[in-house]
């Protein structure tokens, strides 16, 4: 059915010339290299559907990509040993190495950039850390918490005032009765 | 600095290695059914470039730029071989006949081959309007892939477009009367 039907549909399209002729290059390389979206791009391809001379123009388009690069590539000095080696299969199947290796790239990045956002954190709290510590303790030193004794203010020999209120022997004040001195 | 001259046959150089690639693309996609001499683009290409290089005197021709000249050459010998849509007037004496004045195709076309495109176009145009680019892209010679590539769809949804619609088209077709579409 479709040799016929295509060869019926082709002579059908009688836009065919004025549809090539007002087609631009540029929006067709754009199309081709997947750069096209909106309605610009739904006028392009009824364009196409509508004419087999902008189809093959389309197919070209799309099929000199690789072409172009390598032409290019090889006149700007650039992976010449590469490129003389290409064979038609891997020449297609370099833009894909090409995405595998990009996509790897990215990952890479973007572990490392986590990797490294993450040493630069940890420091930093670390270092708050000590100085909160630091303050705390130099704090509490300025204050006396520390370094205050209970022995301070008291002369050498002198029993502690707290326990010293009354005499060896007498009764406590509150309770009346002796608690042997605590022992 | 590079001379001009060496600018040339450095180019000469690089495009001699892949002219050959240049010429199986365009016969792929253009000689069959346009009728482009791949040897004519593979020269057409390669002054344009040369022209482009002595002028800047600079070798280094970004892909884009390459791409471009290679597309405006394949536009431009299609639009060369597109046959001319004025019609002769007859000479005095001489009856032209009306379908091949009203014909935009052109006079060489007969009327029945005039009333065939007309009920393929028809036929088309009923198709529910989902089916319809997919059938066309599918009779301009593109695959599922390429169809969903173009509409931005899968090309499995793509290649169930076509083909419902391409055999809803040979029913209507063959409804209409027109019963030798079928391939031999």
């Amino acid at each position: 059915m479709t040799d016929k039907l295509t060869h019926l549909y082709q002579a059908a399209c009688h836009e065919d010339a004025r549809l090539l002729e007002g087609v631009d290059a540029d929006r067709l390389i754009d199309l081709a290299e997947g750069r096209l979206a909106g309605p610009e791009r739904e006028r392009l391809v009824e364009a196409i559907a509508a004419s087999p001379a902008l189809a093959a123009a389309y197919r070209v388009a799309r099929a000199s990509g690789d072409w172009s690069r390598g032409v290019a590539a090889e006149l700007a000095g650039e992976r010449v040993d590469n490129i003389r080696t290409l064979t038609p299969r891997t020449a297609t199947a370099a833009p894909r190495r090409q995405r595998w290796a990009l996509a790897a790239a990215v990952s890479a990045m973007a572990i490392g950039a986590v990797f490294v956002s993450q040493q630069m954190r940890a420091p930093a709290v670390d270092t708050g850390d000590d100085v909160i510590f630091a303050a705390i303790i130099e704090k509490a030193a300025g204050d006396g918490i520390m370094v205050t004794s209970f022995d301070a203010g008291r002369a050498a020999g002198d029993d502690d005032r707290i326990f010293t209120t009354r005499a060896p022997g007498e009764s406590d004040a509150i309770f009346d009765q002796s608690f042997g001195n605590g022992s | 600095m590079t001379s001009g001259s060496d600018l040339a046959a450095k180019l000469n150089a690089v495009l001699n290695k892949h002219a050959a690639r240049l010429r199986v693309l365009v016969a792929q996609h253009c000689s069959a059914n346009q009728g482009l001499d791949p040897d004519d683009i593979e020269q057409e290409v390669r002054i344009r470039l040369w022209k482009v290089v002595e002028r800047e005197k600079n070798d280094a021709l970004p892909a884009s730029y390459v791409q471009r000249v290679v597309v405006t050459t394949v536009i431009d010998a299609l639009r060369r071989g597109k046959p001319e849509q004025t019609v002769a007037l007859p000479e005095s004496g001489q009856e032209a006949g009306i379908e091949a004045l009203l014909d935009p195709i052109g006079p060489v076309r007969s009327a029945s081959d005039g009333q065939r495109m007309d009920m393929v176009r028809a036929a088309i145009a009923e198709l529910p309007s989902r089916r319809q680019q997919p059938v066309r892209l599918a009779l301009q010679g593109f695959t599922p892939e390429e169809i969903g590539d173009l509409l931005d769809m899968t090309a499995t949804m793509a290649k169930n477009l076509m083909y419902r619609g391409l055999y809803e088209l040979r029913d209507r077709l063959k409804a209409a009367g027109l019963e030798d579409i079928d391939d031999d």
